[in-house]
């Protein structure tokens, strides 16, 4: 059985230490006699910065050392009490936890004598520099994004709301990765019931390692197994989790992700941009509709297609239907099987564009888009307008990168709804995905107010942008929008 | 949450995701009734109906691309056409001859023009158009016109311009009732007159070859416009004047170009704006027709030379050609203008008194027509 | 509970009259004037058969007839409970029936009938498994749909638009009949009435206003559209099998030929929403006589028997004379004021005889 106290032996502290994180070699033990007392500095290899632990520790204990004035008090005991060493430093009684700080890029000082050790905050571990955001670039908004080091996003949130009420609390999660999450919320405005919700779950999480986002999105979604979209929103943006706290979500934070949870959110947030609350409203207004039309291209354009060539073609104009007509007539494949090879064939390429290294990314979209379109067109295998249409919706699914996944699945759906049965099928699929979407109520928030159920203040600011003198008189809150009881 | 109600919620999730495998096993299922591809069926612009001792010779357009390359996959400067002829005791026959001598569905979502012979009968609209009423993708401004003789030799043309042959056909039908030239006449026309008095009027066609030798092209014509009553085609026809006549009467006039003469010279007179006031009266146990006409004229001979034509003058050419409208057209037993339905709407016990044979009270109504115009 | 607001169940209502508005006109009319007269009386007496649920309200805290009858006794629980069941097993039938009929018509006998009413039942099963405020929220967006949809079709014929208006008139052997047999078949296609009793429990507010609202808005969407429809067609209105996709296939724009394509897809909508509708309520009355009844189950049951029923008529080609027999508008009349009045007095007088018993 593993031991777990800190001896008074220093020796056997740090066998103990050492059979415990089984004997691993990143384990640096430097030991030296100070001022007579026997002395140990642990640390993990690449978790510390050297530098650091030269200068503020291995230094002033040198210089002790050489001073050969033997502190009053016992060494570790001056150490702690005495003097500053590190901005973060806390007295730690066990194994378990000096591993959890070991691997948490802080140093551990044990000396003979004393059952507690003095762990110092020297994270120098690589990390990702504060960079551009990819997944949700913006032209006149910050560019800084989240990073890998949940600390480091910490501090960016924290620079943009100064707000006394913003709260931070540093759980853990994760059996064997006992990895750090943070939970953000502004204490006046954050409902608590969601705040000790979240708190409850990650609590009971029986998970070995999180790692993701997705990890967690399970224990605290409760649509999540039977709906399409995710009533949860991720950001890689501090200003919008920032904008997200103030109207009272919680945000969670993963150490190692560089995206944030929003907890809870709304299928309307998906088509907004932190772009559109620096440009004029009208415009912002304008760039919306763009969006929500290219949501609806992406999603029911191809299947719409299908179903209106093969079973309605009197709704296209005449010279329209004798063109797609005559195109068709030449390819030797059903209209929904073109689209859905087409469809298929575009998934591949944006895979294979996202796993691909940059440098070949550029010719691969050379390759696919121009070359294998054009020959297949020439070939005779899919026909022209066919190839505009899948054109359309490939740009069109890129304007909403939050709903890309779904997006990318109902479009299938959509297609094999409309080519089966047309504009009856797609109908049918409309009204099962309204109804799915409408079921979602995490948290006593519909997903899709303030549509339904209605609230028509709110849905200015859907179908136009309030403008800020609007928003200085009545700030947007979840309060406004939750419903009844909340269980 | 208590363990009754997990499990209601899981038994209703499970529940959910059998009742949307069904739907889809339903919607997968019913794609294996028909072929619905978009080139397996015939798309169909223009039928011709000629009534035969036997039933119906049907003309039919259909389209036929005749592409020069893979990138211009129709070539505008042939007519894109392929001709076809059917005998069969019904048009709704005919349509299903055409469709197995081609081996492909007709689609007559896009028909654009019916052409009927001279001396169809339209007695019975509902048999007449089924192929229309039992096919729902069928337009409902469908222009319907008829033929100098036969509806074969307007259909069995091609004309190489534009996209499709009855294109021009139908741009020259629109054309002329927008000049105020003929009338228009839709299915919509004959299909409100299956429970209704058959009073109707419709445009006469014809195309002739103009040009010489190997240059001939077909050339469209309006002809006339035809006078229906109770489905039988009256000999008198209305001339472009007098259609313009009769719609003003009906009050929907548009543009007219008229030849006014004065002293010897012609003069081009547009008249436009028109709007007419119309009701019908019972006075003195006489009906009236009364019609007000309120039209602008723009005269052509008015920069130079001044043309002299009075607006009293204009008033009294618009007075004459509506006359001439409504002697050849009411007073002949074809309510074009429509007095029937003001007689239904005002006097319906009179109406209901003689529904079986309106044409008599049609025949005895009296016109009262004023006419005001002004020269801009 | 889960609970439905005013606005929500209002739109319910109306997306289940509208899905009868676009569906067809009653053939027995000559004349759109007759129908439009009726539809408005019928609207007043309406007004009456509001008032059982308005009492409930009042009375008896928001229950719906059922559990209400539940206060009496067990056994008149059952028979409400078999009573609203058939009704709503009526319901269903025709609704199913009449849209799979005319769903032919217009897809020109694309599907099998059997598989569309599969499909369709299967869709509104889904619809009506969930909570009431999803049915809610999901009849409010397809009633926003709809109304874009009404406003460009609308917008679109405009310049269609003929001497339509010499279509109204009142013309007829006997107006007074006519009239009669407006007013019934408009009665009849009023069932949607019966969601305000059946919703009622979980109804956040007065039904007064729920039922103001539905009667003043779909007096003026019937009379409106069958005014617009007539304008547009003419006599045609009156005889056409289906008015309202004859009107839409009539509308054309520069960029979409006709209207009549997304017409159905509005009209399938519809038809889910309304059926989702009555699968919901049906369970609810399942659920009254076998309390033990799973929901899902019950929802499921809803539909296959109605479903079952009008798959036999209509793969035997006899539905034509059940869509046009307007004769239910009895048990409309019997549903939505003689039952729960019954109830309501029943309930009140075991109320009384306890009052008594507890006195003495």
């Amino acid at each position: 059985m593993e031991k777990n106290d800190i001896s008074l032996s220093l020796q056997e502290t740090l066998s103990d230490l050492s059979k415990m994180l089984s004997d691993t070699a990143e384990l640096n033990i430097t030991s030296a006699v100070i001022c007579g007392t026997p002395i140990a500095a642990v640390s993990v290899e690449g978790m510390v910065s050297t530098e650091q632990l030269g200068e503020l520790v291995l230094r002033p204990l040198s210089e002790l050392s050489a001073s050969k004035t033997k502190p009053e008090k016992h060494l570790l005991d001056h150490l702690t009490e005495n003097m500053f060493l590190t901005a973060d430093r806390q007295k730690i009684y066990s194994l378990d936890s000096a591993a959890e700080f070991l691997f948490s890029g802080f140093a551990v000082l044990f000396a003979q004598g004393r059952c507690y050790g003095c762990a110092l905050g020297l994270q120098g571990f690589e990390k990702r520099p504060v960079t551009a955001a990819e997944s949700e670039p913006t032209l006149m908004c910050s560019q800084e994004s989240f990073t890998e080091a949940v600390r480091v996003n910490m501090s960016l949130v924290r620079r943009r709301l100064k707000s006394k009420k913003l709260k931070m609390e540093l759980l853990k999660a994760g059996e064997r990765s006992d990895t750090d999450i943070c939970l953000m919320y502004m204490t006046d405005r954050a409902p608590s019931d969601i705040v000790k919700r979240i708190k409850d779950e990650l609590s009971h999480l029986e998970l070995d390692t999180v790692l993701t986002v997705g990890s967690f999105q399970p224990f605290i979604d409760d649509s999540y197994p039977s709906s399409v979209f995710s009533a949860i929103a991720v950001s890689e943006r501090p200003d919008l989790i920032c904008s997200r706290l103030n109207e009272g979500r919680v945000c969670v934070m993963i150490d190692g992700v560089p995206f944030a949870m929003i907890v809870p959110s709304l299928f309307a947030e998906n088509f907004s941009t932190m772009d559109d609350y620096s440009s004029k409203p009208y415009y912002s207004a304008f760039i919306r509709w763009i969006r929500y039309l290219s949501f609806f291209l992406s999603v029911a354009f191809p299947g719409l297609y299908v179903a209106l060539a093969d079973f309605h073609p009197e709704v296209f104009t005449l010279k329209l239907l004798l063109n797609l007509s005559v195109a068709e007539e030449a390819t030797p494949y059903p209209l929904v099987a073109e689209v859905i090879m087409l469809m298929i064939f575009f998934e591949i390429m944006r895979e294979a564009g996202l796993r691909l290294p940059k440098s070949v990314g550029s010719a691969v979209s050379i390759v696919g888009g121009l070359i294998i379109g054009d020959a297949a067109v020439k070939s005779g295998i899919v026909s022209a307008p066919l190839l505009i249409v899948v054109g359309i919706t490939a740009t069109a699914s890129f304007v909403t990168p939050p709903v890309e996944q779904p997006v990318a699945v109902l479009r299938l759906v959509f297609i094999l709804a409309g080519g089966c049965a047309g504009l009856y099928g797609l109908a049918v699929c409309f009204a099962v995905l309204t109804a799915n979407i409408c079921a979602m109520n995490d948290f006593s928030v519909s997903y899709m107010s303030p549509a339904a159920p209605l609230d028509a203040s709110g849905l200015k600011d859907v179908i136009y942008r309030k403008t800020y003198r609007e928003y200085e008189s009545s700030h947007t809150k979840l309060s406004d929008i939750r419903e009844g009881t909340h269980e | 949450m208590s363990e009754v109600r997990k499990r209601a919620v899981r038994v209703g999730q499970l529940g959910r995701k059998y009742v949307l495998l069904i739907l889809a096993a339903a919607l997968v299922l019913a794609s294996f009734s028909d072929d619905h591809n978009i080139d397996s069926r015939l798309l169909v612009h223009a039928m011709g109906i000629d009534e035969t001792e036997n039933g119906y010779n049907v003309t039919f357009q259909v389209f036929r691309s005749t592409g020069s390359g893979s990138d211009i996959p129709i070539d505008i400067s042939m007519s894109n056409v392929q001709l076809i002829k059917v005998q069969a005791k019904t048009v709704t026959e005919a349509v299903e001859k055409c469709s197995s001598k081609l081996g492909r569905e007709a689609f007559l979502g896009h028909l654009q023009v019916v052409c009927f012979g001279n001396g169809t009968d339209y007695s019975d609209p509902e048999e007449l158009f089924s192929f229309a009423i039992k096919d729902k993708s069928v337009y409902l401004g469908v222009d319907i016109c008829q033929a100098e003789n036969k509806a074969e030799d307007i259909i069995m043309k091609e004309i190489k311009r534009g996209t499709m042959s009855s294109e021009n056909l139908v741009k020259a039908l629109k054309e002329n009732s927008q000049k105020g030239r003929t009338v228009e006449c839709t299915l919509l026309t004959f299909l409100s007159c299956i429970d209704s008095p058959k009073y109707t009027a419709m445009p006469v066609i014809s195309i002739s070859e103009q040009g010489k030798g190997d240059n001939k092209e077909p050339v469209i014509d309006i002809t006339g416009t035809a006078l229906i009553s109770e489905g039988k085609t009256l000999p008198q026809r209305l001339n472009g004047e007098q259609a313009y006549g009769l719609t003003l009467l009906k009050g929907d006039a548009q543009k007219f170009t008229s030849v006014i003469e004065k002293d010897g010279r012609e003069c081009d007179v547009r008249f436009e704006n028109a709007t007419t006031k119309r009701s019908l009266k019972l006075e003195n146990g006489r009906l009236y027709y009364c019609a007000d006409i309120d039209l602008t004229a723009a005269l052509s001979l008015d920069i130079k030379k001044h043309s002299g034509i009075t607006e009293r003058e204009l008033e009294d050419h618009i007075s004459r050609i509506t006359l001439e409208s409504w002697k050849l057209s009411e007073e002949n037993g074809c309510d074009a203008v429509g007095v029937w339905k003001y007689l239904r709407q005002r006097y319906p016990k009179l109406y209901l008194e003689n529904r079986e044979d309106l044409t008599l009270i049609i025949k005895s109504v009296s016109p009262r027509i004023t006419v005001s115009c002004e020269i801009e | 509970m889960n609970r439905i607001s005013q606005l929500q169940l209002f739109a319910v209502m109306l997306c289940g009259h509208a899905f009868s508005l676009m569906t067809f006109f009653p053939y027995t009319f000559d004349n759109p004037s007759e129908y439009m007269i009726g539809v408005l009386i019928s609207t007043f007496i309406e007004i009456f058969l509001a008032v059982p649920a308005v009492i409930i309200y009042k009375r008896f805290e928001g229950r719906d007839p059922c559990s209400l009858a539940g206060d009496s006794s067990r056994a008149l629980k059952i028979t409400a409970g078999i009573f609203y069941t058939f009704v709503f097993f009526y319901f269903a039938y025709r609704v199913t029936g009449n849209f799979v009929y005319f769903l032919d018509s217009v897809l020109s006998g694309y599907f099998p009938r059997a598989l569309v009413v599969v499909s369709v039942c299967a869709t509104a099963v889904y619809l009506g498994l969930m909570k009431p405020s999803v049915i809610g929220k999901t009849s409010g967006i397809m009633l926003a749909l709809f109304a874009l949809f009404t406003v460009l079709v609308i917008g679109s014929s405009f310049s269609s638009t003929g001497s339509g208006f010499l279509s109204f008139h009142l013309a007829s052997e006997n107006i007074s009949h006519g009239i009669g047999e407006a007013v019934k078949c408009e009665l009849l296609r009023n069932l949607d009435m019966l969601f305000l009793l059946f919703f009622l429990p979980k109804l956040k507010g007065s039904p007064v206003r729920v039922s103001a609202l539905y009667l003043g808005v779909k007096l003026i969407m019937v009379e409106l559209s069958v005014g617009f429809v007539t304008v547009m067609l003419g006599d045609f209105a009156m005889i056409s099998k289906l008015p309202f996709s004859s009107m839409a296939s009539y509308s054309t724009s520069s960029m979409i030929e006709r209207f009549d394509a997304a017409f159905m897809a509005v009209w399938v909508i519809l038809a889910i929403v309304r059926l989702g509708a009555v699968f919901h309520c049906s369970s609810d009355c399942i659920q009254a006589v076998i309390p033990k009844a799973d929901r899902t189950v019950s929802v499921v049951i809803s539909a296959a028997i109605p479903a079952a029923a009008a798959v036999y008529k209509l793969t035997n080609y006899e539905w034509e004379s059940t869509a046009y027999d307007m004769n239910g508008w009895l048990i409309t009349v019997t549903a939505l004021l003689f039952v729960p009045l019954m109830i309501s007095a029943f309930v009140l007088l075991r109320e009384r005889r306890s009052a008594d018993v507890r006195g003495a």
